[in-house]
């Protein structure tokens, strides 16, 4: 587990811009629990490119002072050198106290990117200016930041690497207002986690054979109360068994005979009877299955291993399925 | 999908920034050439119609010729591009050129550090006390414009309203920054002298006592109100009379104009001798980019002013050209024998020479006088008397004079002022074979009613004579006070017939007005101005620290370090109060806030943590205080989320008693002895 952490935390900083000192950053962080509150302590800074360019027309304006003892010449630089402290301490003070109330985030399969939705509060009564985030190992977007005044809400996108439960990698919370002259910045590893259902494999694959109510499972077979409730257009993973054949030459597309509830057609996935090259490909596949059968009105059932999800349908039991696939073989 | 100007940098701030360029290049305008501020306002002007027709920027090409216009246009007017004067022009004309193509906030960025910067150039040209409110407001101006551009995109819609925000922001900054820049101005060391150099166009243009005197050139200072000098006396001051501040020395005449002979061979001092009692004074002397000092006659060379020599014909010179202000301490001798001993053969000659053909009837005049008169101080006095005994008049409008001003002046116009009267009395004595010669310099003087100070301005300007006479040397003519005695008296006022209305416009005024008595604080309140602040170099900041107990560089750095942290810590204190969150609105919520952190120690409130477990861990830890708490949190929770009619004031106090009686037994080290 120390070894996972120490591998997660110092790859990203190994792209960092400043990496000896994010180095030593990294090696005093931890994983937090939302809500997290900026610590003053761990607030950086450094002047932004623009801060050591004016850090340099201060010193022109000194030499020049100096050179025609220019008593209005040393005072303008003396107050843009001052101007230059003040605003580091109100840099620095745009993150302390900064919290990060949650982030959220839905599920995605492995391969998409997640929006994962970041919410920021202050306790104070005036606002923080410019607030960005950002992963710590991929660079920071332009532009200056989001108010925080008194919450605001934030967007990052984030693809997960693997199915099941991934763990966000190390974030940057930095703000360079108001002047632009420096950028502050700490990090947070969140210990807020995504998951990520497995990969989508292609379509293709034909799911396993419904069985509509001719031929149906005698368990669900209730005689007297299938009533043949119309046809509706073809969708793909309609069972072959249910196209209405008679009107396929006058209507060009196919139709699909429907049935009312409880004569439902139904349709199992078996982990066991799922063709694939490994683990990874046949869950793939389930899941390509599972998100097609969702659009349908079939009821599907999930066998994994010894595992056994009843038949049913609906978003609540799609996210059923695609999270015991995500999670197949995971926890111990 | 490209970016336009309009998704970056949104109309209203650049209408903003404009605004501040026009603020800021406001006072250049006024000394760049025309043609410069011509092209600056054809810039903005495009700018404007841009922004609010949609007339399209210059192309690449456009924007080239203009940049090489730019510098064409600079190093014709000025014959290079380098140095102060065509530096800060071509900075003008690159900010103007700059804004024709801004596009995203970095180019905002790049045109606040132009903007700063400008403002600093020129500081070079001018830093009189108004340039300090005009400095202020450019710094706001332009840190709330940096401000706005790094904070802008976060406020989305609201930032119509939000720019100003933005800006009390960069108000606040900048607010603050200015003890810092007090604390710096007056304890970060300053070092004596150039670093490199300075150009040859260094201070500002001014105008001063020229090189040389030809007819009409002193009359142009004489209407200027610019203050040459001001002075200080040590003890009583010297009578009017005796004010002589002597400048260039003139002996070459080339028949209309007088200048001095280039020195050659080693400089000589001046064979000199003092008689009577010294007068010491301070002299506080503006800019003149000239050499000369215009000691009081006669400069003591045994005691002169720093950084000044004496020259053979008794001018105080300063070793290095005046580019600014300089405090001066002179002492002088106002009775005094220059070169009383004996005139070498060739500076008797120099000072006897006349062109051949220059002014016949003055010599004819002359001679003739000489044959009736062999005495030489009987010979001055004859020729001042044939200035007063004719109808010579002071005017500092004379006619224009020809090719032989002398004859011209004193036998047709006879109007004229000082230079006139000491070229042609020169003149006259050189005729009558005594050597002369004519000096430039300032007479007089005013003294202010407010302080103790003397103002000398251009106006008082004057030239006068020298006359060599053996055993006594070179003694001062003033031919001018033979025609206008009041000039001499009472300083250029009393020298115009004011009924003729052509006194200038600043003299006419009377003293005793109300308008004079401000101007006279005015002129009070900048010579502070110039005394304390601008001539605030190296020495004065050791003598103003010494006086303050900070000697030598080891303390003054201690104690700047010193007092820029604590200001900082002030700085993050305030902004760590302003953070600290907000207290509750409800009466209720804030005894309850209390409570908890009087009980901090104890148990620390986890967050979302419902007041009953907060108490009973409370209570785990205490449990004498028990009931106390149970009735604090009654009145809490009933105040709170309890009915509305169980919200009363009683109820309040009951929480704020229980809360009270609470914190008293938290703050006591022990829990009280049981029962």
């Amino acid at each position: 587990m120390r070894g996972l952490f120490r591998r997660r935390l110092t790859k990203p900083a190994a792209g960092i811009r400043r990496g000896w000192i994010d180095r030593w950053i990294l090696r005093r962080i931890t994983p937090s629990t939302l809500p997290w509150t900026v610590n003053r302590r761990r607030v950086y800074i450094l002047p932004t490119r623009f801060g050591v360019g004016f850090g340099l027309l201060c010193l022109v304006m000194l030499l020049g002072a100096m050179n025609y003892a220019n008593s209005m010449g040393f005072a303008l630089t003396f107050l843009l050198a001052a101007i230059g402290l003040v605003s580091m301490h109100h840099t620095h003070a745009q993150l302390v106290g900064l919290r990060l109330v949650e982030i959220a985030a839905d599920p995605v399969h492995v391969g998409a990117d997640a929006a994962l939705r970041l919410r920021v509060d202050q306790p104070g009564k005036v606002g923080r200016l410019g607030i960005q985030i950002h992963f710590a190992d991929t660079p920071r977007a332009d532009g200056p930041g989001v108010t925080v005044a008194p919450s605001a809400q934030l967007r990052l996108s984030f693809a997960p690497g693997q199915r099941g439960w991934n763990a966000l990698p190390l974030l940057t919370v930095a703000s360079a207002a108001p002047t632009g002259l420096f950028r502050a910045w700490t990090f947070v590893l969140p210990d807020t986690r995504v998951l990520a259902y497995p990969r989508l494999a292609r379509a293709g694959q034909s799911p396993p054979p419904t069985r509509a109510l001719e031929q149906g499972d005698a368990r669900h077979r209730q005689p007297g109360l299938s009533q043949f409730a119309g046809l509706r257009n073809y969708v793909r993973g309609d069972s072959l068994q249910r196209i209405h054949w008679k009107s396929l030459p006058k209507t060009r597309t196919p139709m699909v005979k429907q049935f009312e509830d409880g004569e439902q057609p139904e349709c199992w996935l078996d982990l066991a009877l799922t063709p694939g090259a490994d683990l990874d490909a046949r869950l793939s596949q389930l899941a390509r299955w599972v998100v097609d059968l969702a659009e349908t009105p079939v009821a599907f059932g999930l066998r994994l291993g010894g595992d056994q999800i009843d038949l049913d349908r609906g978003p609540a039991h799609r996210h059923r399925c695609l999270s015991a696939l995500a999670q197949f073989g995971q926890r111990a | 999908m490209t970016v336009t100007t309009a998704d970056v940098l949104p109309r209203a701030l650049l209408l903003r920034l404009i605004g501040l360029l026009v603020l800021v290049l406001a006072p250049h305008a006024l000394r760049v050439p025309v043609w410069e501020s011509a092209l600056v306002a054809v810039a903005i002007g495009w700018r404007l119609a841009h922004l609010q027709r949609g007339v399209p920027l210059p192309g690449r090409v456009i924007k080239t010729l203009l940049t090489i216009a730019a510098f064409a246009g600079v190093y014709v007017t000025y014959g290079r591009v380098n140095g102060q004067h065509p530096g800060t022009a071509l900075l003008v004309l690159m900010a103007a050129l700059k804004l024709l193509e801004m596009r995203s906030q970095r180019d905002v960025r790049v045109m606040v550090a132009l903007l700063y910067f400008l403002v600093f150039t020129h500081f070079l040209f001018s830093q009189e006390i108004w340039t300090v409110a005009w400095l202020l407001v450019t710094v706001v101006g332009v840190t709330g414009l940096l401000v706005e551009v790094n904070t802008r995109a976060a406020t989305g819609d609201a930032a119509g309203r939000a720019w100003r925000q933005h800006w009390r922001l960069g108000g606040v900054i900048v607010a603050q920054a200015l003890p810092l820049m007090v604390v710096l101005f007056l304890l970060f060391p300053r070092i004596p002298g150039p670093l490199w150099g300075l150009p040859a166009d260094a201070g500002s243009s001014r105008s001063g006592v020229p090189d040389s005197m030809s007819p009409g050139d002193i009359a142009e200072l004489i209407l200027n109100e610019a203050i040459a000098f001001r002075v200080r006396f040590e003890g009583e001051p010297p009578g009017q009379r005796q004010l002589y501040w002597r400048g260039p020395v003139f002996e070459r005449y080339d028949g209309r104009r007088w200048d001095a002979y280039p020195q050659n061979g080693p400089a000589r001092a001046p064979s000199l001798q003092t008689l009577g009692e010294p007068v010491a004074l301070e002299m506080m002397l503006e800019s003149t980019r000239g050499f000369s000092l215009f000691g009081l006659e006669m400069s003591d060379p045994a005691a002169l002013p720093a950084g000044s020599r004496l020259d053979e014909n008794g001018q105080l010179l300063a070793l290095r050209r005046i580019t600014e202000r300089r405090l001066l301490r002179q002492q002088a001798w106002p009775r005094y024998r220059l070169d009383a001993r004996a005139l070498p053969r060739w500076h008797r000659q120099r000072t006897l020479q006349l062109p051949v053909n220059s002014a016949p009837r003055t010599r004819a005049l002359v001679q003739q006088w000489r044959a009736e008169t062999p005495d030489d101080a009987a010979l001055i006095q004859r020729a001042l008397a044939h200035f007063r005994q004719h109808p010579f008049r002071y005017t500092l409008r004379p006619p224009r004079l020809g090719p032989q001003p002398v004859d011209e002046f004193l036998f047709t116009t006879q109007a004229g002022f000082c230079e006139h009267y000491a070229s042609s009395f020169v003149v006259m004595m050189r005729a009558a074979g005594l050597p002369a010669r004519v000096v430039i310099g300032y007479q007089g003087g005013a003294r202010s009613p407010v302080g103790d100070d003397w103002v000398i301005r251009q106006s008082d300007a004057h030239a006068w004579a020298e006359v060599w006479l053996a055993g006594e040397g070179w003694r001062r003519v003033d031919p001018t006070a033979a025609v206008s005695p009041d000039r001499i008296e009472q300083g250029l006022r009393g020298a115009f017939d004011t009924a003729r209305g052509e006194l200038p416009a600043f003299l006419r005024r009377d003293g005793s007005t109300l308008w004079a008595m401000s101007r006279a604080r005015w002129d009070f309140l900048n010579a502070q101005w110039n005394r304390w602040f601008l001539a605030y170099g190296p020495e004065l900041q050791q003598a103003f620290l010494s006086r303050l107990g900070v000697r030598g560089w080891t303390q003054m750095l201690l104690w700047l370090t010193g007092l820029i942290t604590a200001l900082l810590l002030l700085v993050a204190a305030w902004l760590l109060w302003r953070g600290r969150p907000a207290p509750p609105a409800d009466a209720a919520s804030r005894s309850w806030r209390r409570l908890q952190r009087a009980a901090a120690r104890q148990v620390d409130a986890r967050p979302g943590e419902a007041p009953t477990a907060w108490c009973q861990r409370l209570a785990d830890r205490q449990p004498h205080l028990r009931a106390q708490l149970d009735a604090a949190r009654t009145a809490y929770q009933a105040l709170r989320y309890g009915p509305e009619s169980a919200q009363t004031e009683a109820q309040q106090q009951q929480l704020d008693r229980a809360v009270r009686g609470l914190i008293k037994a938290l703050r006591r080290r022990r829990p009280p002895p049981a029962g």
